[in-house]
């Protein structure tokens, strides 16, 4: 039973994609976290999580 | 105020958030790596780690074992985005607790199976007997059944949220019982608020407890927050419960029952949930059959009992009480020695564990800090309370005649047993008597009495 890294960033990269829209969503809501991951930031990390999915997918 | 505290061992901040906002009503700690993590333990318990499978590319499974031995007391709750290979079983086998699959839902899942793993960890907790031993910093010292009994209900007690009467001569200790209820619980950030009912006169002992207004009394002159505000979440210690007035005791009463007071000079109802720990060295079933105090009351405040033993009963104890506070008070340089021990056991200690931090912080003085020995202890009063009890009354060889012929007899029975219980040493005797050896061999002589030792 060893861990298949391909696989989990795969699906940890979909889960990211999935979880985005609520993301944008709580930074409107809770703007003054002061420790919240910023806009500029989320979406470097959908880009490279995109690139994962694509990757993964051989698109 | 958190209800618990957990570590978040995760390699992606993003996912952290989440975490986090799905906590609200916990701290949450954030470790980037196994190594980072390891690190908080060694400056903070927590009561839950969880924990990534995948942290940076390395399978984290392999640093469970780590992680347990880094913080025994701690559920492990590890998070997945995947359960395959038996990868749950391998998890719980490994030491973890639950193993939860992430996914876009699982925030709604995350606090109860905390929760959860939390409890089920806190069940192993109160049946390994080794969570029972007290914490090193504890003064719950001693080897008798009766300290290891109460060691084992304290700790019971502890993640229970009843109200808890504590009974016993003054002395023995009531306090330290109370705050160790409080401490050894796994959410111990909750407050813990103290306040000494027989110290206070009666009307500012409802100010200190309810808290006042602005001008509610002369003198005051801003608005205070009461004590049951400073409590709220945690444990309020009622000490000497059995000294407070009437009056008091129904306002207090009123509070227990549906927990809301009105601070002194408002008008405005305020709640506040707190357990009581109330302590007492009076007989409080005596005080309700005498009328001052309230039986329901009473009832409130008795849900559970604990009573401390003198220590007079319990002098297996004294020993290792002895080398406890020798050591604390001497920061660990100085040691008290057998004999000074056996002398500490012989005697009543009316004042309890008081007492015996008494006459060790004199010892130590006298032992200018060095190790302590029997002629550094000075007890008040040895001679009557060692002997107090043990002295047979003077019988028919008295000549009752003459002062002198009944004083020499007194003095050949009390002499013949003081030597008798400190095994014909001497030494002992005199520092226990406060004479010199010289005037104890001078009155054996006259009075024809012959040590055993010698």
């Amino acid at each position: 039973m060893s861990l298949d890294r391909k696989t989990h960033d795969l699906k940890n990269a979909l889960l990211f994609l999935e979880t985005f829209p609520s993301m944008i969503k709580q930074l409107t809501e809770f703007p003054d976290e002061g420790d919240m991951v910023g806009v500029d930031e989320l979406l470097q990390i959908y880009s490279e999580k995109l690139k994962v999915v694509k990757d993964g997918l051989g698109l | 105020m958190f209800q618990y505290s957990v570590l978040h061992i995760e390699d992606e901040k993003w996912f952290h958030q989440q975490v986090k906002l799905a906590l609200k009503e916990v701290q949450v700690i954030w470790a980037s790596s196994i190594q980072e993590g390891l690190q908080v333990l060694k400056h903070q318990q927590v009561d839950l780690i969880l924990l990534d499978r995948n942290l940076s590319g390395e399978d984290s499974f392999e640093s469970i074992g780590k992680l347990v031995d880094a913080s025994p007391g701690s559920a492990i709750l590890v998070l997945s985005t995947d359960a395959e290979g038996g990868s749950i079983e391998k998890a719980l086998q490994l030491g973890a607790h639950d193993y939860l699959i992430k996914s876009p839902k699982f925030s709604e899942e995350l606090p109860i199976r905390i929760k959860v793993a939390i409890k089920a960890k806190s069940s192993d907790r109160i049946l390994n007997q080794k969570w029972l031993a007290p914490k090193l910093d504890s003064e719950m010292i001693g080897v008798s059944a009766h300290i290891r009994a109460l060691q084992e209900k304290v700790m019971r007690l502890s993640e229970l949220d009843i109200n808890v009467l504590i009974t016993g001569e003054s002395g023995t200790g009531k306090e330290v019982i109370a705050s160790e209820i409080h401490r050894l619980r796994r959410d111990n950030l909750r407050p813990f608020v103290a306040l000494n009912c027989g110290a206070i006169s009666e009307s500012v002992f409802e100010s200190e407890l309810f808290g006042h207004v602005k001008g509610a009394f002369t003198g005051a002159s801003m608005s205070r927050e009461g004590l049951l505000v400073a409590a709220d979440g945690g444990d309020l210690f009622l000490d000497e419960v059995g000294d407070l007035p009437q009056s008091q005791q129904v306002k207090l009463l009123r509070f227990i029952q549906d927990g809301t007071f009105i601070p002194v000079g408002s008008t405005k109802e305020l709640r506040s949930k707190v357990r009581i720990i109330a302590a007492t060295n009076k007989s409080l079933e005596q005080e309700v059959s005498a009328g001052r105090f309230r039986e329901d009351l009473f009832y409130r405040l008795d849900v559970y009992r604990i009573h401390t033993k003198a220590l007079r009963e319990r002098t297996e104890d004294i020993g290792p009480l002895a080398d406890f506070f020798v050591q604390k008070f001497s920061n660990k340089t100085a040691k008290i020695n057998k004999e000074a021990k056996k002398l500490l056991e012989r005697q009543v200690w009316k004042g309890n564990v008081r007492e015996l931090i008494a006459v060790l912080q004199r010892a130590l003085v006298e032992s200018m800090g060095d190790d302590i020995r029997a002629s550094h202890i000075q007890v008040q009063n040895i001679g009557g309370s060692t002997l107090q009890g043990k002295l047979p009354k003077l019988k028919g060889d008295v000549n009752p005649l003459t002062f002198n012929g009944y004083v020499d007899s007194a003095a050949k029975a009390y002499l013949e047993n003081a030597l008798n219980l400190f095994e014909g040493d001497t030494q002992e005797l005199a520092a226990a008597l406060s004479l010199s050896r010289a005037t104890i061999y001078n009155k054996m002589n006259r009075l024809k009495l012959r040590s055993k030792k010698s």
